[in-house]
């Protein structure tokens, strides 16, 4: 089957399709050749289900090692003296070195054991399958080492890949090389010089042209030239034109989906648009090899409109993690939450990260769980960092309440530790407040100051201040005691502040039921966002491009029918507006409108032809007028006179000319004109009758 | 303008006689001024603390005088409007005054505000002013007022083109305000001046002004800028003199120190003023051809040679500067960092045992619970408070001695490091030393030759009338007399030597105290944040226990003596 066919029909065995990735190869500049040789059944087979699935996303940690820095510090801190026994340590370790022995070893046997069972089952004729694949060579497109690549799943591999297992030739265009080399030693370490002919050797004689060395031969001599090129050539090939059309490509895969079985794994592959969510690839991670108890599924997403990017669903830990792209109206960049939770409630447990550089608000993480609401935010203006709401717990009647809420703010180095509030832990239920302040240089301790909230029912709206109700503690002991007017005022202040700051955890309860909303309807509704610019997929701009381009017809039609008339004003005349398709005229009409149209033709042509020969005289006359003024005078004239003169003069010349040559042109065209007009009255549909007996009897 | 005179006469307050500022006055308008209702009280309650009011309101009190307000230190706004104040003065104590309000009085001169650097709002509306004046060092200056005084030529203004920052400027109601073109010359003046009046002024008012008054306003340009000029190049050269100060070699770079010199010695001056083959050995002639024979037998000239070795200090000295601020920040990161460590680690100990704490509290607060809801007596009660109170002490006890390991390990780590920084600073100030002797050594060696080309310069020159005839007179004198003329020369060497003695001994005394100051404030600010840190962790300890005695004290208020003298001996 040629690579033609197989394109188009989009399967192939190994050797089709070796072919198929070898002409594109050599197309795009590679120096590639189709491998023919043995390999292992699960190559030749296209077997999977024993490797393991390479685009599993890493999830381990990575740690960040500090460099240790370049020179030996100068000062170090003294080591604190080690007062534990030398003796006791080594022998801790040493019995915990053997412990560990002990462990690595079981795990050892226990991975040993699994491999044993994973092993492919023997395989009888071992060594005896024939594959095709692809060898492609260095020397091109900035390769350096030659290498494999299988054409059924598009993969390279290294020479001493364990799926090869021997070499009989390679081919391509220019020629066919047969291995004659040992293969028992390894793939890797054959050699790969197809110049070679102790190791290649050749169908075709000689090297195809690019490879040989022309040193030393002089093409210009017919005879040298003439033996150089005594060899034979490969015929060209007959295939026609590989090319795949952007919409085949972008299907990817027959029918736009692809599984693909690893061990424990599930690889499905889609290609864009080609599913109502956007999905292009989903991973699926198994328990067992019978693919029963899912573990984790990933799935990448595009195009589409809510920006979600990736999905990683835990099916163990019951969790849905979703990532976005930058660009959402709520500037959510990350979502996790329990696949239990209520659908669109902030009452479950959920983690959600924005975008906060973009957000008013800067806020950067919510953390949510039955009872607790905790909002992060970064770089505020007003220094706040956290806020950490505890709830009761509510019943079925009545909502849960906030119970404690605590503010932290960082450091303002503007003003004093002691002014700047570091904690404000409102204890809502128990009616109070506790302030906590900044820690100062070199203290282990930091001020604080707890207030009981005064009744404002009994006391009628006002704050009235109670010594007893406040106490504190001033890590400073030098530091005098705050004045009972500034604990006022803090406390005036931070009730009012308790106020807003309640207002605004229900505001932002509301605000988050609203994005949980929209995220479940998007979820639930999912769309696609099409390029402005793709002409295949954006249905709105094809419809629009439609409509115009009818339009656009329309308005040519339009034109076609319009043609002007010369008659129409003298049908106007005689019957009204209206008359352009009507019955033809009688005769005598017609020899009225025909003689009456001919006549005006003519009358207006004339008078046109006189209008430009009076002003041509007239500027004419002029022109001369002068020029006799300028040689009567033309000895007596001031320099500015004559410039003047000249200036004036060549403005009249151009002007006499544009009227001769407009003249000249009017006398050139009338004629033909006449004529033109008079052969379309001969044809006109309404002047038929007349014309007819005009060649019947032969008038002139 | 009828207006205007019974505003002048309003006497709001009549019964109030006029009088000067008394303490009274000052404390009944802060009062008066101050907070209202609860706030008020406990304001009240708590006396007027004179030096921490930031603003006063002294209005509508009929003042005559300005006095008695240096008590208020910290003050920030003063209000005098609406009094009879007819001169500016005794306000040179309040140097933190940010806005000065001295309206509606009958005030004649601006005066006495130089010590009010601090100012940026200046009020002086309806006063008796013609002149401005006395303000050149409030150059703070952003809102100025000086409406409905009595300024009669507009071009005064022009006196505020030297407030960088003034922006908002009222000039109402003066009689020069009439004069159509006062307002133009203002706009087009005043180019910082945002907004006259209280109007914003644009740009196309400010051209029509420009037009008018090109020559003027040219020549004030001229003037400011000048002005300008001498004011960024002297800060220039203070920064540079403050810089190289830092690195002890001050004046150092450049001929400047070297011409103090000669001016400081008359001797010396008065001998160059010989001119001739003398300046051609004092400094590289302007014009070489006259004097190609001296620049030929003396290749450097005294000048030359002393820039040349002074700037081979002064690079080293920057170097070395760099090389101490080097160190230095390597000495206190580490001492930082071990800080932060330390006091994190404090911090963690302390919210262990508060957590320790906790469950204790509440067990007393259950104890004092079931005694006043009469579940128990005190009898009963007693020995568990007792254990519960040893129980208390303990993790009192070692949450003491937990923080205070912290701190004395601190202490004892950073003890070695201190030492070695000591050393090394010192190493490093030994060594600038040495370059500045060898340098001042160089100098010294200079004046030398000098001195002695000068010697053999003037005796050639000794009682030749025909060629000394243009000196000055002194000059000439001392050229008539050979001894007068050798004393004089050594005189002005010794002078010289003297002058580079004292830079030397300035530079190495400056070093030396520098380094002192250094080590000994290092070792100071340590010991000072040991003992702060121990008497912090004491006092907390101490806070901690009262605590606990209160609430238990809670529980023995409600009962009768006797129980609070058992329980009295424990606690």
């Amino acid at each position: 089957m040629s690579p033609y066919t197989v394109i188009i029909r989009r399967s192939g065995n190994p050797f089709e399709l070796a072919h198929v990735l070898v002409s594109w190869l050599i197309g795009a500049g590679y120096d590639a050749y189709v491998v023919v040789g043995c390999a292992t059944r699960d190559t030749c087979m296209a077997i999977k289900y024993r490797s393991i699935c390479a685009d599993i996303p890493d999830e381990s940690e990575k740690k960040e090692e500090i460099p240790p820095p370049d020179e030996e510090p100068r000062y170090r801190l003294v080591p604190l003296p080690d007062l534990t026994s030398k003796y006791c340590r080594d022998m801790d370790k040493k019995a915990d070195d053997k412990k560990q022995a002990e462990l690595n070893k079981t795990e050892k046997e226990r991975l040993r054991k699994i491999a044993d069972l994973e092993k492919a089952p023997a395989d009888a004729i071992n060594g005896w399958r024939t594959h095709a694949w692809v060898l492609v060579l260095p020397g091109y497109m900035g390769i350096d080492e030659p290498f494999f690549i299988e054409p059924s799943e598009g993969e390279g591999h290294l020479l001493d890949s364990e799926k090869y297992q021997f070499i009989d030739s390679v081919y391509n265009h220019e020629n066919y090389y047969a291995n004659v080399q040992s293969t028992d030693i390894g793939l890797d370490s054959l050699n790969y010089d197809l110049s070679d002919l102790s190791a290649w050797e050749h169908l075709l004689a000689g090297e195809p042209h690019h490879r040989r060395q022309m040193v030393g031969i002089d093409i210009a001599d017919k005879k040298t030239a003439v033996q150089t090129e005594k060899h034979l050539d490969m015929p060209v090939s007959w295939v026609e034109k590989l090319e795949i059309s952007t919409d085949e490509y972008g299907q990817r895969y027959p029918g736009s989906h692809k599984v693909i079985h690893y061990k424990k794994v599930l690889l499905d592959k889609f290609s864009p648009y080609s599913e109502r969510d956007g999905v292009v690839k989903r991973i699926r991670t198994f328990e067992d090899y019978a693919l029963t108890v899912p573990l984790i599924t990933y799935e990448w997403y595009k195009h589409r409109v809510d920006k979600m990017e990736t999905v990683r669903i835990d099916h163990t830990k019951r969790e849905i993690r979703e990532t976005f792209g930058i660009g959402r109206r709520d500037h959510l960049l990350k979502h996790v939450y329990s696949m239990d939770a209520l659908v669109g409630s902030v009452e479950a447990v959920r983690t959600m990260e924005f975008n906060y550089y973009a957000r008013l608000d800067h806020l950067t993480r919510l953390v949510c769980t039955t009872l607790t609401f905790d909002e992060y935010y970064s770089n505020r203006s007003d220094r706040l960092e956290s806020r950490l709401v505890i709830y009761t717990e509510g019943t079925k009647e009545t909502k849960r309440q906030i119970k404690d809420v605590t503010e932290t703010y960082s450091r303002n180095h503007e003003i004093p530790s002691k002014q700047d509030v570091w904690k404000k832990i409102f204890h809502l239920q128990d009616n109070t407040i506790e302030l906590l302040y900044q820690y100062a240089y070199n203290y282990v301790t930091n001020n604080t100051r707890s207030y009981i909230k005064p009744n404002l029912a009994e006391t009628g709206g006002k704050i009235l201040f109670y010594p007893d109700k406040t106490s504190g503690y001033i890590a400073d002991p030098n530091a005098k005691q705050p004045r009972d007017l500034e604990v006022y005022y803090a406390l005036c202040e931070n009730m009012e502040w308790e106020h807003a700051t309640t207002k605004q955890i229900r505001d932002r309860e509301t605000d988050v039921n609203g994005y949980l909303r929209q995220r479940h309807k998007e979820l639930t509704e999912p769309m696609l966002a099409v390029a402005l610019f793709d002409t295949e997929k954006n249905e709105a701009a094809k419809k629009g491009w439609k409509e115009q381009e009818a339009k656009k017809a329309e308005v040519t039609e339009r034109e076609k029918e319009a043609e002007i008339d010369p008659l129409a004003p003298y049908l106007a005349r005689m019957f009204g507006s209206g008359h352009g398709s009507g019955n033809p005229l009688t005769v005598k009409e017609a020899t009225l409108i025909r003689e009456q149209c001919i006549n005006d033709f003519k009358s207006k042509q004339l008078a046109r032809q006189m209008l430009v020969q009076e002003r041509f005289e007239k500027l004419n006359n002029e022109y001369k007028n002068k020029r006799l003024w300028y040689l009567a005078n033309q000895f007596i004239l001031t320099p500015e006179k004559e410039s003047n003169y000249f200036t004036m003069s060549a403005e009249l010349a151009f002007q006499v000319h544009t009227l001769e040559v407009r003249l000249t042109r009017h006398q050139d065209l009338s004629g033909p004109r006449y004529k033109i007009l008079l052969e379309y009255l001969d044809k006109h549909p309404l002047l038929k009758e007349y014309n007819r007996s005009k060649n019947y009897y032969g008038i002139k | 303008m009828t207006e205007k005179r019974s505003l002048n006469s309003l006497v709001i307050y009549p019964d109030i006689e006029p009088g000067v500022i008394d303490n009274a006055m000052i404390i009944r308008c802060i009062l008066e001024y101050g907070p209202t209702e609860e706030a008020g009280r406990l304001f009240a309650e708590e006396g007027v603390h004179l030096d921490e009011a930031q603003v006063v309101r002294l209005e509508f009190q009929n003042i005559l005088r300005i006095d008695h307000l240096w008590m208020l230190k910290s003050l920030r706004k003063l209000t005098l409007a609406h009094n009879l104040i007819e001169k500016i003065e005794n306000l040179d104590q309040l140097t933190g005054l940010n806005e000065l309000d001295l309206s509606f009085n009958k005030i004649e001169k601006i005066e006495n505000l130089d010590k009010l650097v601090n100012l940026e709002i200046l009020t002086l509306f309806h006063n008796r002013i013609r002149k401005l004046e006395n303000m050149e060092l409030l150059e703070k200056l952003l809102v100025f007022s000086i409406g409905d005084n009595i300024i009669e030529d507009y071009k005064e203004m022009a006196y505020l083109r030297r407030f960088r920052f003034l922006r908002s400027v009222s000039f109402k109601g003066n009689p020069c305000c009439d004069d159509p073109m006062a307002y133009q010359f203002i706009k087009s003046a005043l180019t910082r001046v945002t907004y006259l009046d209280y109007k914003i002024v644009t740009e196309a008012e400010r051209e029509d002004g420009r037009a008018l008054f090109r020559g003027v306003l040219r020549k004030l340009d001229e003037a400011d800028e000048k002005s300008e000029n001498e004011r960024l190049a002297k800060e220039d050269y203070e920064a540079r003199v403050k810089f190289y100060a830092l690195s002890f070699v001050e004046y150092l770079s450049g001929p400047e120190l070297l011409e103090a010199m000669f001016e400081k010695d008359p001797d010396g001056s008065l001998l160059l003023k010989m001119g001739g083959e003398l300046n051609g050995f004092f400094e590289q002639p302007a014009i070489r051809g006259d004097n190609l024979l001296y620049t030929s037998c003396s290749k450097y000239q005294y000048k030359e040679q002393y820039v040349e070795t002074m700037a081979g200090l002064v690079e080293f000295a920057l170097e070395a500067y760099n090389a101490r601020q080097y160190e230095i920040k390597l000495f206190k990161d580490l001492v930082n960092d071990a800080l932060e460590e330390s006091v994190k680690k404090s911090k963690e100990i302390i919210i262990e045992y508060e957590n320790k704490k906790r469950p204790l509290v509440n067990e007393m607060q259950e104890f004092i619970n079931r005694f006043t809801t009469k579940q128990a007596t005190i009898e009963e009660l007693e020995p568990l408070i007792v254990d519960l109170g040893e129980t208390f002490n303990e993790v009192l006890y070692h949450l003491w001695k937990s923080l205070m390991t912290i701190e004395m390990q601190l202490y004892e780590q950073c003890e070695e490091s201190r030492v070695q920084f000591s050393v090394n600073i010192t190493e490093m100030v030994t060594k600038l030393l040495e370059v500045s002797r060898n340098a001042f050594g160089a100098w010294r060696e200079q004046e030398g030759v000098w001195s002695m080309r000068q010697f053999e310069a003037l005796s050639k020159l000794l009682g030749n009338k025909l060629i000394l005839g243009d000196v000055p007179p002194e000059l000439f004198e001392v050229m008539m007399d050979r001894d007068l003329m050798m004393n004089l020369v050594a005189q002005s060497s010794d002078n010289h030597m003297r002058f580079i003695d004292g830079r030397e001994d300035l530079l190495m005394t400056r070093a030396n105290n520098w380094r002192d100051e250094l080590v000994q404030g290092t070792n100071d600010n340590e010991v000072k944040r040991n003992r702060d840190r121990i008497l912090e962790i004491n006092y907390y300890i101490d806070n901690q226990r009262e605590e606990w005695t209160d609430m238990q004290m809670g529980l023995t208020e409600i009962v009768d003596p006797e129980t609070v003298a058992l329980l009295g001996d424990d606690f």
